[in-house]
């Protein structure tokens, strides 16, 4: 039997080398590293050492060459048990530390049952293999040399990995940047693709409503002609026609003229779609355009025998409307109350200042018929909505009519909607604007200063000639002198107010921020301009151009928008009173 | 009283017979051109007392038959009427502009139109005769 130091920091290690040597027979010493195996070698004193090289703490060499320094180790062979020190460099170096073997690691345990028992051989043997121990400072200067070359030989590998880690993470790199760009090509690519798609919904779109305004055209023409035709027979000019074919010939110049109110509506559908609706607005009498619209409906309301009743109250002041646009949503609002009453009932019209905000004037139509769904209140505004509940009636129309109305009611400011308060039936209201003479002046008074507060009135009164042909031509004459006029000012400096019937007479006035000089400069252009106009001396009109300061003090320093605004516009509604 | 002549510029055939034979029951000579390129030549040897103009024609726009016969000496004061199916919104004014009396859309109202050619007569009448 004899005691083995078995040395290892690594503990599995040393569990197997013990295992397979207590197999047979031997004692086992165990240390952790060279320091702890110094000390366990001086009490124990193996017979055989078995030695890891690389260990924390005091290596393997170090370790053989101090317990050679004892005398009594100086011929205890030690195996060297390595997996890194393989040259032949540590080889020289062990056998100058004396009696040695080595095994490396990884060795199969009849290998090593092989080396210790060669290692542990009779003391002849030992002692005759035994080389002669080299002196110790060579011993060190070897010990060091070996050091010194692993640690090259580490720093290479480390270099050689370094550089390998590096080459690696540049390919990676590039391969991040490739599938990167690639992402991005197809972010572009989709990018484009959504774009295009927009661009192609919006010129369909486009098409869509150049088409309905291109196909309201062409429509126009066949049906003037059907139209006529009809007209013409009725009139007795193809020869007499009994009463028969008089009822049948206006049932089919009814038709013509609800086909070319549909016609209409599509034009004025795409016209909304395309923000083309322009209104021209002007002071305008709430009760007459109701009036009108009632007296241009009776006919239809007549042919259902049903009654229209109209509620006003006291006097309104004006509203500022395009009147043609409100009689035409009127006329909307009649159509849809008579299409869905029942003959022999009745239609109320009211107008009111609308209590909420008195800044605008109410109009309300109500009709005793079917009314409309909640879920469809909102609805019926809707481009091409129709209320599913529409009663008997055969002719759906085109769902555009409260459309328009809902678009050209917005263009004034106001807003419509349907009342749901009063029970059954259907109430439909809307609000227009009144006209204030503050807030259209009240843009051209915001800038200007205390001191510069010069303003001007410009007049131009038109008296028809002895032959003004018809209502429509004057009313075309008063078209192209107010264009005329709006060509002549500043949109920033003045402002056109609008125009007035009175009597015979028309008025068209313009408020300048000018002073008397200026007032005269805009005077002549007007009037030169007016004197161009031919068919104003064809048809024997007289335009009469005059201008006036108006005498207003400097402002108060500390006057607010408001008051000056307030001062201007009671100036000038004397002024226009006395016109 | 002469019999006035009207010269009818409209290249729809049903159109010019309507309006023929509400024209003709009023006692107006007519002659008719259907495009733009006859339209000058039969107003040159018709000399209509007034002319109802269509803007879309073959052959040329009516825009530009209303420029060549006001470029004529004897049709500078020829009153022209427009009858078109375009859109008076943009029509109206540059019809109105470029020398027309009257701008009508179709379909139009015969009586208006009747009344608007009486009107333009009598008063184009006046100093030549």
């Amino acid at each position: 039997m004899a005691t083995v130091l078995v040395i290892d920091d690594r503990e599995t290690n040393r569990r197997v080398l013990s295992t397979l040597l207590r197999h047979t027979g031997h004692r086992i010493v165990e240390a952790i590293n060279g320091q702890d195996g110094l000390s366990k070698a001086h009490i124990t004193h193996p017979d055989l050492i078995i030695t890891d090289l690389l260990m924390p703490v005091m290596d393997g060499f170090e370790f053989v060459r101090l317990l050679r320094a004892d005398a009594i180790h100086a011929h205890v062979p030690v195996i060297y048990c390595t997996a890194t020190y393989l040259e032949a460099s540590a080889r020289a170096l062990a056998d100058a530390c004396g009696p040695n073997h080595f095994l490396t690691k990884p060795f199969e345990p009849s290998t090593l049952l092989e080396v210790v028992e060669s290692a542990l051989g009779p003391d002849s043997n030992r002692q005759s293999t035994a080389p002669a121990p080299l002196p110790e400072p060579a011993i060190h200067e070897m010990h060091v040399k070996i050091l010194q070359d692993k640690l090259l030989e580490k720093v290479d590998e480390l270099e050689s990995l370094n550089a390998n880690l590096e080459a690696r993470v540049r390919d990676r790199t590039l391969e991040l940047q490739a599938a990167n760009e690639k992402l991005v090509g197809q972010l572009e690519e989709r990018e484009r693709i959504s774009s295009e798609l927009e661009r192609t919904r919006k010129e369909q779109v486009e098409l869509k409503d150049q088409f309905l305004s291109n196909v309201s055209h062409e429509l126009r023409s066949p049906l003037m002609v059907i139209h006529e035709f009809v007209s013409i027979l009725l009139d007795g000019l193809g020869g007499p026609i009994n009463a028969d074919q008089q009822e049948y010939l206006q049932i089919a110049r009814r038709n013509t003229i609800q086909l070319k109110r549909m016609i209409d509506d599509l034009l004025e559908t795409s016209r909304a779609a395309e923000g083309k609706l322009f209104i021209k607005r002007s002071a305008t009498s709430p009760i007459e355009l109701v009036k009108q619209a009632i007296r241009s409906f009776s006919m239809t309301a007549a042919s259902k025998a049903i009654s229209v009743q109209a509620d006003f109250g006291d006097s309104l002041p004006d509203v500022y409307v395009d009147p043609a646009r409100i009689i035409q949503v009127l006329t909307n609002l009649f159509d849809n109350a008579v299409k869905f009453s029942q003959p022999d009932s009745s239609i109320a019209v009211q107008a009111r200042i609308l209590e909420e905000d008195p800044a605008f004037v109410c109009i309300s139509v109500a009709d005793d018929g079917c009314g409309i769904n909640v879920e469809d209140s909102e609805r019926v505004f809707e481009r091409l909505h129709q209320a599913n509940n529409t009663i008997q009636s055969s002719r759906r129309g085109l769902g555009l009519g409260l459309y328009i109305c809902k678009e050209l009611v917005e263009l004034h400011g106001g807003r419509i909607w349907n009342d749901r308060a009063r029970q059954g039936g259907c109430t439909m209201q809307f609000t227009l604007p009144i006209f204030a003479l503050g807030s259209l002046i009240e843009p051209i008074v915001k800038n200007c200063t205390a001191t510069d507060s010069s303003f001007a009135l410009l007049t131009v009164e038109v008296s028809p000639g002895e032959s003004c042909s018809s209502e429509q031509q004057c009313a075309r004459t008063r078209l192209r002198i107010s264009d005329t006029i709006e060509q002549c000012i500043l949109p920033d400096l003045d402002v056109f107010l609008p125009p007035q019937n009175r009597g015979q007479k028309s008025f068209f006035w313009v408020v300048a921020r000018t002073d008397k000089k200026g007032a005269d400069v805009m005077e002549k252009r007007i009037r030169g301009q007016l004197a161009e106009l031919q068919d104003l001396k064809k048809n024997g009109i007289f335009c009469d151009v005059s201008s006036q300061a108006l005498e207003i003090d400097t402002f108060a320093s500390d006057s607010t928008l408001e008051q000056r605004v307030e001062v201007v516009s009671a100036k000038l509604e004397t002024m226009l009173k006395t016109e | 009283m002469t019999t006035n002549k009207i010269l009818i510029i409209e290249d729809d055939q049903d159109v010019v017979r309507a309006m023929a034979v509400r024209l003709k029951a009023h006692g107006y000579d007519l002659v008719v051109a259907r495009d733009a390129i006859s339209a000058i030549s039969t107003a040159r040897k018709e000399k209509p007392d007034l002319i109802i103009l269509d803007l879309g024609l073959p052959g040329g726009d009516g825009f530009v038959v209303m420029e060549r016969l006001r470029a004529l000496v004897d049709f500078v004061l020829v009153p022209v009427i427009v009858v078109s199916a375009r859109d008076p919104k943009t029509n109206e004014s540059r019809a109105l502009k470029a020398g027309a009396c009257n701008f009508f859309q179709k379909p139009f109202d015969s009586a208006e139109l009747l009344t608007a050619i009486l009107n333009v007569l009598m008063k184009s009448n006046v100093p030549g005769n």
